[in-house]
């Protein structure tokens, strides 16, 4: 059996544990909730089809661990994801949702676009402030003049 | 005849065509450039379509769609990066003919053909929405479930490569629709005490995350590498040299309308089996096939572009999605009150004529646009990522805020683009969630409305599936989930290489 878990690549056994535990959490979720809520036959229940994902969940966890098992040995390549990117930019997108309030949308979507052309390499400094505030300008009138949806 | 005055009086409706036409340009550009898509342009657009009129709403979507589709080919030829998914085939003989120095004929080749896919699709949608909208009135609330799980089972088995990855995005994202308050009980269900879940999880945050800022994230996380364009040099290419093969052509669109109709299925499988189809029967191609065969363009412009009237045949009809596109079209149909199936045709008529309308205007955009326009954006396609990708985040801000005026849905629009994200690297499709996300809703209060008008009956086994129509969605369910597990394939590959030898 150990030998069998090593031979698995470590995403699938993360992804399946994950998934398992997942659908585990959500059956007990649903009986609890059953039990303590109105709908005392299941017929009716709110909770009758979230058990059913919740096993299906757990058919599937145990189903992408046999898949595991199967591609053990195969080639995971492809190119490796820039994570460190990725979790810059998520950074300046949680920056952005929770000072816009602050700050307002306007400034905050110029701040923002500098910010990011800068970090995605743009070293154009006219380019990036004429870019940013023009942008921020054109959504403004285009979103908040013209189509009349407001803006954050 | 009254059904055709009745589309055809919106082709001489200024404001209707304009609408159709502001989707199409958008379409273009936004198909055109690898990094935006279709999904992604349609999804930012159903927030901002909220306070306009459904009709316009309507035109502008379908101008995106029929053209956006279209445009992916331009990227595919010019710079060997298919704009769309759909357009993967397109590479194979377009960039080849364009590295060739016949760029000029490849996107002539792939607009008339898209052109013919197009049309084509619209009139099978046209003529058998009606006779499905009849046997869907037959449907019980276990037929629908049956069918959206149907629906579901195929799109997470050729969405992705692997089947059980494909269900779990399928299942995370009914999981998803379960939050909220619970339409029949009427009690907050999953909500874990935030009254802003109360509403529950609105479609479109979901829509822009998973597909808008999911993209945005992984286009930075592979490097965002620009193309380099080929050159197009204006070159004479006879109309019957390119009319030569509009019998093909129809071959492949009605590959591509039958494939757009199953669920799931959608642009990229029609334009492979078109292509398959164009190697096994033409033997004579201009150019081997795979060095710039105008045949394999037309073989997967054609399909790839019928798929759309395709898709929308069981969207209208059953309120099944044929595709992610499809599913965000079907969200803009609730957010104006609207709501496909079976008697949308009979109460809506008009708004069956608005999308026929809007298709095949779209189509007439799609042939000006593609012929005059489309030689010339080669500078805009590549546009560089560094300075696109900035400006679709903070229009997937706008999108997101726009649907209910709430920072909650920017707050789930980034947390499903982050979902999205990881899911696409990990090789999980979000087109199952997507679809499930729309569905769920629909599949929970049928599956408790059959399970309780069944516990009634004396026999609930054939009070659930007694009738040939559910045993029909029932076989093809089991057989579609069945012909995807690993252990039965591998037995069926055994027996038949033992019959074999």
């Amino acid at each position: 059996m150990e030998k069998g878990i090593k031979k698995i690549p470590k995403s699938y056994l993360i992804e399946s544990a994950v998934f398992f535990i997942l659908g585990i959490a959500l059956f007990l979720y649903a009986m609890i909730n059953h039990y303590s809520g109105i709908a005392k036959e299941w017929k009716m229940s709110p909770y009758l089809f979230p058990v059913l994902i919740a096993v299906f969940l757990v058919l599937l966890s145990v189903s992408l661990y046999s898949e595991g098992k199967r591609v053990s040995g195969q080639s995971q390549e492809g190119a490796t994801p820039k994570i460190k990117t990725v979790f810059i930019a998520v950074l300046m997108m949680l920056g952005y949702f929770f000072l816009m309030p602050l700050i307002g949308f306007l400034p905050m979507t110029a701040v923002y676009l500098m910010a990011f052309f800068y970090f995605l390499g743009e070293r154009h400094w006219i380019r990036m402030i004429l870019l940013s505030a023009i942008t921020s300008g054109l959504l403004y009138v285009i979103f908040d003049m013209m189509l009349n949806v407001m803006l954050p | 005849m009254g059904s055709f005055v009745d589309v055809f009086s919106y082709f001489t409706d200024i404001h209707f065509v304009l609408m159709v036409l502001v989707g199409s340009v958008a379409g273009l550009f936004v198909g055109s450039i690898p990094g935006l898509s279709v999904s992604m342009a349609t999804a930012l657009l159903v927030s901002i379509t909220y306070s306009w009129q459904t009709s316009d709403a309507l035109a502008t979507v379908m101008g995106i769609y029929v053209v956006g589709v279209y445009s992916g080919a331009i990227s595919a030829i010019l710079i060997n990066i298919p704009g769309a998914p759909s357009s993967v085939v397109t590479t194979l003989d377009g960039f080849p003919l364009a590295n060739s120095g016949e760029s000029y004929k490849a996107l002539k080749y792939a607009t008339i053909y898209s052109f013919v896919g197009t049309t084509f699709g619209f009139l099978a949608l046209w003529v058998v929405a009606n006779p499905i909208s009849e046997i869907a009135l037959k449907f019980t609330p276990m037929d629908y479930f049956l069918l959206a799980l149907f629906g579901l089972a195929t799109v997470g088995s050729l969405t992705t490569k692997s089947f059980s990855k494909g269900l779990i995005s399928a299942t995370l994202g009914l999981m998803f629709s379960m939050v909220g308050i619970d339409s029949v009980m009427g009690t907050p269900r999953m909500t874990f005490g935030l009254v802003d879940l109360q509403t529950g999880i609105s479609i479109v945050p979901a829509l822009v995350g998973l597909f808008g800022f999911s993209e945005v994230l992984s286009v930075i996380s592979s490097g965002h590498q620009d193309g380099e364009v080929s050159k197009i040099v204006k070159s004479v290419v006879y109309v019957k040299d390119i009319l030569k093969y509009w019998g093909y052509s129809l071959y492949f669109s009605l590959i591509g309308t039958v494939v757009g109709a199953l669920p799931g299925a959608g642009g990229p499988v029609a334009a492979f089996l078109a292509y398959g189809e164009a190697r096994r029967i033409i033997k004579k191609p201009t150019r081997p096939f795979g060095e710039g065969a105008v045949e394999g363009i037309v073989a997967s412009e054609s399909a790839n572009n019928a798929c759309i009237g395709g898709a929308l045949i069981p969207m209208l009809t059953l309120a099944i999605p044929g595709d992610a596109v499809t599913a965000i079209i079907l969200s803009v149909f609730y957010i104006h009150g609207l709501r496909p199936g079976p008697m949308f045709i009979k109460t809506s008529p008009e708004m069956f004529h608005i999308i026929l309308a809007g298709g095949f205007i779209g189509c007439i955009f799609l042939l000006l646009l593609g012929l005059l326009v489309a030689p010339r954006i080669s500078k805009i396609i590549t546009v560089p990522k560094r300075l696109m990708l900035p400006i679709v985040s903070v229009l997937c801000v706008v999108g997101a805020f726009a649907s209910n005026n709430r920072m909650f849905d920017v707050a789930l629009m980034i947390f499903f683009g982050i979902l999205g994200y990881f899911m696409k690297q990990r090789g999980y499709s979000v087109a199952p969630m997507t679809l499930a996300i729309v569905l769920g809703g629909m599949m929970d209060s049928n599956f408790r409305r059959a399970i309780s008008l069944a516990s009634s009956e004396d026999n609930v086994i054939s009070a659930l599936f007694g009738r040939p129509i559910t045993l029909i969605l029932l076989t093809l369910t089991v057989l579609t989930i069945g012909a995807n597990i690993p252990q039965i394939k591998k037995f069926f590959k055994k027996r038949t290489q033992k019959t074999a030898a």
